[in-house]
């Protein structure tokens, strides 16, 4: 009587076995389309995390960057030209960011516009705005050249990042009121609103 | 013991292989998409509170005369959502007035008393003779007999200053305490109200008992997003030595800002 082992699925042992999955080709099909599966979510992965990861540097470079700028709660018009061309500048170059800051100077309650939390950076029309840009067309903006048609900054949606912070600024007549810093860093590309 | 053949070890150990990559994926998924994220997003929240300490150091008081109340910021018309809030309606008398906020009086002071000035003035624990032990260092608007608003100007700093987070969905309180009392139970600091925050405009402080109102702390936020920033804000005091000359002693006070979810409940009364 011939020896079958359970392993075998009925087959004779030693006939006609050619491997652990080429005896069982029904199995390979949704073994393959696992494989598949997993290939995809690896590279689907690898895409996110290289996407992340640019998105990481670009908001570790902006956080680094209003580390510079927040080192006191206070700024002048002085301190923020220097602090912009020596500073910050270089480190946004060296990081490969574009940026914009702008020092809104409110010396008063903080007004924000319904539009305030989306990717926009405005240049305000209501107050006296301090701007350092890698974009030298937004930062020759003058104040006088500010009014309703200044068109806003618009960040891209993808890889960017915007951060406030409250900061004491000059008020006239010696007084220090409050303003905020507004720090915007992006990857290398622009878009302004038509 | 179940024995196994060449064709179902080989089996097993493909898929052990693909459950080990599973587990790999999932954990650089978990690595990258959360952790990252969070502690990044704490270093913003972190550097603007500490911006928050160090501006409220240059910012003039007189500068916030114009910061409007809570009270004024609510719709409280007859047919108003807010008609029917107890704390801002007209002739009520109010009830805080130890969470009262009226920043006009801010006018009074010279263009070159800052925030942090006022505040040391109020929490000046040298003027325990006028009030005695209670008040000492209280954060009342006063400092012994004199008006010191260094509550009012904290109160009005803050409500600007923290107005990306009130607009997103946050709540906050501020407040000026002992380092060497953070140890201990709250309720012995906290029981002057000497605290800035949205919420206790909020008709969900409104309904809470008084006793829970006097000790209200940011250990009262039962959120597991609490974020907590103390800045050092000393305080120094002209003193006698004990062979009575004049000395400086330094108080570890500490500015404690304390930031959560505004959807996040309350803990329970225990």
């Amino acid at each position: 009587m011939q020896k079958i082992s359970p392993s075998s699925m009925g087959k004779p042992e030693g006939r006609g076995f050619i491997g652990p999955l080429g005896d069982d080709i029904p199995a390979i099909f949704p073994i393959i389309a696992g494989i598949l599966i997993f290939i995809t979510a690896l590279a689907f992965i690898d895409q996110q995390r290289a996407e992340r990861d640019r998105y990481l540097h670009v908001r570790s470079a902006t956080l680094r960057m209003s580390y510079i700028l927040t080192e006191r709660g206070y700024m002048s018009e002085e301190q923020f030209v220097d602090k912009c061309t020596n500073l910050v500048k270089p480190f946004a170059a060296g990081n490969a960011i574009n940026f914009t800051v702008i020092l809104k100077k409110y010396c008063g309650p903080i007004r924000y516009r319904e539009d305030e939390n989306l990717k926009i950076l405005r240049i305000s029309d209501e107050v006296y705005d301090q701007v350092c840009s890698s974009d030298e067309s937004i930062e020759t903006t003058t104040p006088q050249d500010r009014g309703a048609d200044v068109e806003p900054i618009e960040v891209p949606s993808q890889n960017s990042v915007i951060l406030s912070y409250p900061m004491a600024v000059d008020c006239g007549e010696g007084t220090r009121g409050l303003g905020m810093l507004i720090v915007g860093g992006w990857e290398p590309r622009i878009v302004r609103r038509s | 013991m179940v024995k196994l053949n060449s064709r179902t070890r080989g089996q097993a150990s493909f898929f052990d292989g693909v459950l080990f990559m599973l587990t790999v994926v999932f954990s650089i998924s978990l690595i990258f998409v959360t952790l990252n994220n969070y502690v990044l997003r704490t270093s913003y929240l972190a550097n603007y509170l500490q911006s928050t300490s160090k501006a409220l150091y240059y910012i003039d008081v007189s500068t916030l005369q114009d910061v409007q109340s809570y009270c004024e910021d609510r719709d409280m018309t007859p047919q108003g959502p807010d008609s029917d809030f107890y704390y801002c309606k007209e002739g009520m008398p109010n009830p805080p007035g130890k969470y009262h906020m009226d920043c006009s009086t801010l006018k009074n002071y010279s263009g070159h008393v800052t925030v942090a000035d006022l505040l040391k003035k109020d929490a000046d624990p040298s003027d325990k003779d006028v009030m005695g032990d209670e008040g000492k260092g209280a954060v009342d608007d006063k400092f012994g007999t004199s008006s010191q608003a260094g509550r009012t100007a904290l109160r009005c700093a803050m409500k600007e200053i923290m107005k990306p987070f009130t607009f997103s969905g946050y709540r906050y309180i501020t407040e000026i305490a002992d380092s060497a009392d953070l140890t201990k139970d709250v309720v012995k600091h906290a029981k002057d109200q000497k605290y800035a925050s949205d919420y206790m405009f909020s008709a969900e402080f409104q309904r809470l008992p008084e006793l829970r109102k006097q000790t209200f702390d940011c250990g009262w936020a039962n959120s597991s997003q609490v974020l907590v920033i103390r800045t050092p804000f000393k305080i120094l005091l002209l003193t006698k030595n004990d062979a009575g000359s004049d000395m400086f002693a330094s108080l570890n006070y500490v500015l404690r800002t304390c930031l959560w979810p505004s959807s996040d409940v309350l803990k329970q009364e225990s």
